[in-house]
This record gives C-alpha cells, structure tokens and sequence, in this order.
C-alpha cells in the first residue's frame, strides 16, 4: 500500500516572519515516508534558523535510509535519536557563534512511516494527530509547563487554554547540552492519517473539526489546503504547518 | 504578588494580598478574608497559594469551595474541583464579587519561549 503525502508552511494572519519549517521524503517504492515538522523560536530573530537548521538535518541523515525496507526498530530508532542530537549540537554551536542567535530553539517533531508502521519522534509542543472520519486523536504529548501541571495533578486539561504560561516549553532542541525526543511507535492501518502540525493550527482550527472540515476533499494534498485555509479564515496568530501522511 | 480586589459595583473597595499559605474566606470572624454578608458561608472558600514548581518566581493560587451554601464562581463559573486562579478572574463568594490579579503573569501572556 502506498502512501499519500503533502505539507504547506503558511505565515498565518499575524506573524510577520514564518519561523515553521517543513521537508518530507518518500522511498521509491511509495512505501515508507519521512516528515520533519519544526516550530522556531528566539526572540528578535532565530526561530527560522533553527527550525530550519533541525529540519534540514533530520532530512538529511533520515531520507538516506527511508528507502530501507529492512530496516530494523532498533536501527530506526538510534537514526532518530542521533538526528535529534546532531540538530541540536548544530543549533547549540551557531547560537554559541552569533549572540543574535542566542536565544534560538526550535520544537521537532519527526514522522517515520515503515510500512504498516509509524515511528513518531517528538521534541516541544508542535503534535501528531491520527485522523478518523469523525476524530482526531492526539498522538504526542507536549512538553510544556501546563502539561507538566495536568501531569502531575495541579490543573485539570480544560484549564491549560486559559493558563498564562501555556506556551512555555519544558523541553526544545537546542537549549540544552543534551536533548532526547520521546518516541512513539503506532501501527498504520489502510485509510489512517496522520497529521503534523504546528500550534498555529491548533490554536485556530479544534482539532476535533478537523474531519468534517477535509470531509469533501479527495486528495492529501486538498485536505491540507483545507486545513490551512480554515485556520487563516479563522485569523490564525501564529505560523500555521500541516504535514498529511495518508496510508491509501 | 497576587492580589484579591473586592469590587462594589465595578468600585474597588478591599484589597487583599495573597502572600503564602493559604487564606481563608467566609462569613465566620476567624477568616483570613472576612466576608460579613448574609448569603456568604461560615468558612465559604480557600485560597492556596503555591511555589510553581516548574516557573521561578511563578505563584499559583488555587481556589476551593468548602460545601458553600451559595456556591463560589469564577467568570460565573461554579467551581466544583480545586482550580487555579488567572490573572483577571473575575471570582464571585455567593454574590460578593472579586478580581483576582496576578500582573507577573502578563509577562508570560506571551508566545512561546523556552524553559532554560
């Protein structure tokens, strides 16, 4: 079975700069898929630098093995772990070589299709979703502050929109000597979607809209548009990056 | 520091600070925040206040009904579980109303940043 993929970075409705980046990668055969999402942050500039930094990276080392249908889970995973670790060491040393840069991070989230498998690396706050025709289930976990707080009893999930410090992350790439993604394995089904996104779209669009609003597009690459779309009708204040992987 | 401001017809009359521990609010004479006002419970509510453990110099406070006659609210919503207090609430102890205000939180009413 092969898969569908399409992605789109849009500035949305209040950013003046597009600090998101985005890449994909297909095997030959149309079997496996590679998709790295990134969220940037660092204050007066940066933000595109890193997640740009952290994206190109992971495309870099991972697109060399995505053609690789043996791929044992152990290789994969030490391929994500040591991308994960090389976009860091590079965003660590520029910001350590420009004080302008010295504040940037990035958040990175990585999809990893192995046949009927998916691989997902996640650093930050930007999600996986897996897409039904009337749900989106939220795959990963953020690494934030209110997260944290529903975590460990202090606030209940309906609380976190309405925390102050619900943007702040507990973990990204590139803050830290050393950083290690959390890393799913979930098993893809024929008509399974998985979505990556930053919280442009979350922010804009419910994730529990989602499904009506790609219902009458046919293609990937028309039910990201749709997504993008809504969340730009909906004044979108922040960066807005969708990434579909759809197994056919 | 996080303040509790009565408010008497969108005037404010009392302020009261919320420093550590926890404050008591009610009716009773024997709470932190007396609240003499027939339709306020004895002992109506409490207030924790709490070290973020994540955030330095964050507080959270976090509010409680003790089983109030009246109920309490915040942005008339009756709170039925320990719930954290945001900068701006409007917080109302059966039909006294209140503002909370927490101005180190407009800080963090920002766009990401990251925990360093």
């Amino acid at each position: 079975m092969s898969l569908g993929v399409y992605g789109e970075s849009d500035i949305g409705f209040a950013r003046r700069r597009n600090e998101d980046s985005i890449a994909w990668h297909q095997s030959s055969n149309g079997h496996n898929v590679v998709a790295v999402l990134a969220d940037g942050m660092g204050g007066h500039r940066g933000g595109d630098i890193a997640s740009k930094t952290a994206v190109d990276i992971c495309i870099a080392q991972l697109s060399l093995l995505v053609d690789r249908d043996d791929l044992a889970v152990t290789e994969l995973i030490d391929a994500l772990n040591k991308a994960v670790s090389e976009a860091n060491d590079h965003i660590r040393v520029a910001r350590e070589q420009d004080e302008s840069l010295s504040r940037m991070g990035t958040t990175l989230l990585i999809l990893w299709v192995l046949g009927d498998q998916a691989f997902i690396a996640n650093v930050g706050d930007s999600r996986c979703y897996r897409l039904s025709v009337s749900s989106a289930q939220q795959i990963t976990k953020d690494d934030t502050v209110a997260q944290a707080m529903v975590d460990d009893g202090s606030i209940t999930e309906s609380e976190v929109p309405r925390i102050p410090f619900r943007n702040v992350l507990t973990k990204a790439v590139g803050t830290e000597p050393k950083v290690l993604a959390d890393i799913q394995q979930i098993v893809m089904s024929a008509g399974d979607a998985l979505v990556l996104c930053s919280d442009g779209l979350t922010g804009a669009v419910d994730a529990q809209q989602w499904p009506s609003i790609i219902a009458d597009s046919k293609s990937v690459k028309q039910q990201v548009e749709c997504l993008i779309d809504e969340s730009i009708n909906n004044k979108a204040n922040d960066n807005v990056s969708v990434i579909m992987v759809r197994r056919q | 520091m996080a303040v509790l401001l009565q408010l008497v017809d969108d005037v404010v009359t009392n302020t009261f600070e919320l420093n550590s521990g926890s404050v008591n609010l009610g009716r009773h004479p024997s709470n932190d925040i007396q609240i003499n006002e027939i339709s306020v419970s004895g002992e109506h509510a409490k207030i924790d206040i709490e070290t973020n453990q994540y955030l330095d110099g964050v507080i959270d406070c976090y509010i409680e009904d003790n089983g109030s006659t009246n109920g309490t609210f915040v942005n008339e919503l009756p709170v039925k579980a320990r719930q954290r207090l945001n900068n701006n609430d409007i917080v109302r102890i059966a039909w006294n109303t209140f503002k909370f205000i927490d101005e180190a939180e407009n800080e963090l009413e920002k766009t990401a940043y990251l925990l360093e």
